[in-house]
């Protein structure tokens, strides 16, 4: 339980009782983390492309955590938040040559009221109803894409840059995704210990005992929505400087079910839980495809399972996080810590 | 403070409240007796906003308020506990508690955002009065402890602590004590008590259990079938003939 504190753990006040670290184990980690992370291109030499693809998807599923996990709103258009950043992005420096610095602002900016506006509804339509209006977004926003830039919708988008110094490689990339990276997680985490989060996870757990403590049910569901729009918006605009292209073609249905299965392998309703499943996720794609041509030449009937072989294995993974692990990887890290915590002496 | 004028609630046929009307005075404990589906439940529906009455009037504090959304009136200071305890399952007894002093907070979300400085401020005076809350009901032991996890009587202690936590200027508790032991029922019994004479606060208090509620009330309600059939002294209460009517009536029933 949560109540279990290490012997000799005491807090000496409420405001280190409040911190986001709340235990050595997760301080002496986080202060292994901040370094390994920093030293991460050396470590993985040309595999650093997977950090920058993890670090983006993590931004994006922070935002589906604090809707989903911690407010309890279902979107199945999280993709399209993430379109709508990275075209406003592509738009605003390609065709207007703003920074990089003011696309990327304006992404969230526009992507927080596309969010605050799908979830005006959210009082009324709930539950497996969201759910569909979201999905509606969804395929609304890839129509539109494909109509306004007539045609496949692709756009080509100038490299990610600060104050003159463009963006050129891979590991310069990774270093200004870590800085956005680490600030939006700690700014998202610092939410949900506040009022916000507080009011957040009221509404989660019972609507109406929430508005009998003056919570305003539209003001936080619209609230939130915007919240994860955002996040899903600034993973946009990196995801097109990123990949200096950006086509509807990544930000389809397929990709807002990643992000669902990352919340849910990472583990809801924990500010750990969007990084781990981004991590999850993108490396099982990423060893999937590694794998795939391997394993067709040795078995060539594999080819005919290939395609759909991501999704049965995430479909795998979730189910059984269900039945045997509801809190996800963030609840096996917190077991591992309280396993350390009890080390050598279960007392 | 709080008048309650000629409420009238219908459910497709089912005449919930039919012209029920009383008042709460500062500083007294008003209870509310009667059998099931008298309409005890409805009544604090309508003060704290769930409940639309077809008929009637609420006045808080000089100020109507019949129409205004639950949350506005909580705003005001209008706190309630539930009969099926309402608490938030997923989160501590800590945060539950900690809940109630949302409204009381002003960061805005770019502060919360980076924490340090005024918001972590804000939070932790607020923390005092959620400890203060949390001695006072003796629930330290379980401070950090999931509320799903919890003994009955010990979530409904959180409930009341929640509610308290909001500083309300009245208290509307619906069974307070039901499904409780003898011991935790005279716990609950000194608190609300100890509300009433420490801070003075009124307190509404829907109760089955009539030794309890005959010891504690100030003045009570007696209610069946939609209409107050009596209102008095406990003493009066006790042996008032329409009372001993409706809950022989039930008996029978
Ligand atoms: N939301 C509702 N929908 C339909 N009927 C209701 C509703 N709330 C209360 N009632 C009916 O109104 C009557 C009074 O209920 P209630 O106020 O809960 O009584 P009590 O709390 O005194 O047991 C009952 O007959 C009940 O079935
Ligand atoms: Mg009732």
């Amino acid at each position: 339980m949560a109540a279990v504190r290490p012997c000799g753990d005491y807090k000496v006040s409420y405001a280190a009782d409040m911190a986001l670290l709340d235990t050595a184990f997760y301080r002496v980690g986080f202060a292994l983390l901040v370094p390994a992370l920093a030293a991460a291109p050396f470590l993985l030499g040309r595999y650093i492309f997977l950090m920058n693809i993890i670090g983006i998807f993590a931004i994006g599923a922070t935002g589906l955590a604090i809707l989903t996990g911690f407010t309890g709103q279902i979107s199945l258009g999280h993709a399209a938040f993430m379109a709508v950043g990275a075209y406003v992005s592509a738009f605003a420096s390609e065709r207007f040559g703003f920074a990089f610095p003011v696309a990327m602002v304006l992404a969230c900016l526009v992507a927080f009221l596309f969010g605050a506006a799908v979830g005006l509804p959210s009082l009324r339509i709930k539950g497996l109803y969201l759910a569909i209006a979201t999905l509606a977004f969804q395929f609304l926003i890839e129509y539109m894409i494909i109509h306004a830039t007539g045609g496949t919708g692709a756009i080509l988008v100038p490299p990610a840059g600060v104050g003159g110094f463009v963006v050129e490689t891979e590991v310069q990339f990774y270093y200004l995704l870590l800085v956005l990276w680490l600030g939006s997680g700690i700014f998202a985490a610092n939410i949900i210990r506040s009022r916000y989060g507080l009011a957040f996870m009221a509404v989660r757990d019972r609507d109406y005992a929430a508005e009998v403590l003056g919570i305003n049910l539209l003001r936080y569901k619209v609230l939130s929505f915007g919240l994860a729009a955002l996040y899903a918006g600034l993973a946009g605009s990196l995801w097109a400087h990123y990949n200096k292209l950006v086509t509807p073609e990544h930000f389809t249905i397929l990709t807002s079910i990643d992000y669902i299965a990352m919340i849910v392998i990472g583990g809801m309703g924990s500010i750990w839980g969007p990084h781990l499943g981004s991590a999850f996720v993108v490396f099982l794609s990423q060893g999937l495809k590694i794998l795939t041509p391997l394993l067709i030449k040795v078995l060539p009937m594999f080819g005919k399972i290939a395609v759909p072989a991501r999704e049965v294995l995430f479909g795998m993974v979730i189910i059984g996080l269900l039945i045997w692990e509801p809190g996800g990887l963030a609840m096996l890290l917190r077991k591992f810590k309280r396993y350390l915590d009890l080390w050598p002496f279960a007392y | 403070m709080l008048q309650v004028e000629d409420l009238h609630v219908s459910f497709k046929g089912v005449q919930a409240l039919r012209g029920v009307s009383f008042s709460v005075e500062p500083g007294e404990i008003l209870g509310i007796i009667g059998p099931n589906g008298a309409g005890k439940t409805s009544v604090l529906n309508c003060i704290n906003g769930f409940y639309r009455p077809q008929r009637g009037r609420i006045i808080f504090h000089g100020k109507e308020i019949t129409h205004l959304p639950p949350d506005a009136r909580a705003a005001m200071g209008i706190a309630r506990t539930f009969q099926n305890i309402a608490l938030y399952r997923g989160m501590s007894v800590l945060d539950n508690i900690m809940s109630g002093r949302i409204h009381h907070m002003r960061s805005n979300l770019l502060a919360c955002g980076l924490w340090f400085g005024p918001a972590q401020r804000e939070h932790t005076a607020h923390r005092r009065v959620v400890e203060e809350i949390i001695d006072f009901l003796e629930i330290e032991e379980y401070r950090y402890h999931p509320v799903a996890d919890l003994p009955y009587g010990i979530q409904k202690k959180v409930e009341l602590g929640r509610a308290l936590a909001m500083e309300p200027r009245i208290l509307l508790l619906d069974e307070p004590m039901a499904g409780m032991s003898v011991d935790e029922k005279m716990d609950m019994a000194r608190y609300i008590l100890e509300l009433k004479e420490v801070r003075g606060l009124p307190i509404l208090l829907i109760e089955h259990d009539m030794g309890v509620v005959m010891d504690i009330s100030d003045r009570l309600i007696a209610m069946d079938y939609g209409v107050k059939i009596a209102e008095g002294p406990p003493s009066e209460i006790q042996n008032h003939p329409a009372v001993i009517q409706a809950y022989l009536g039930e008996e029978a029933g």
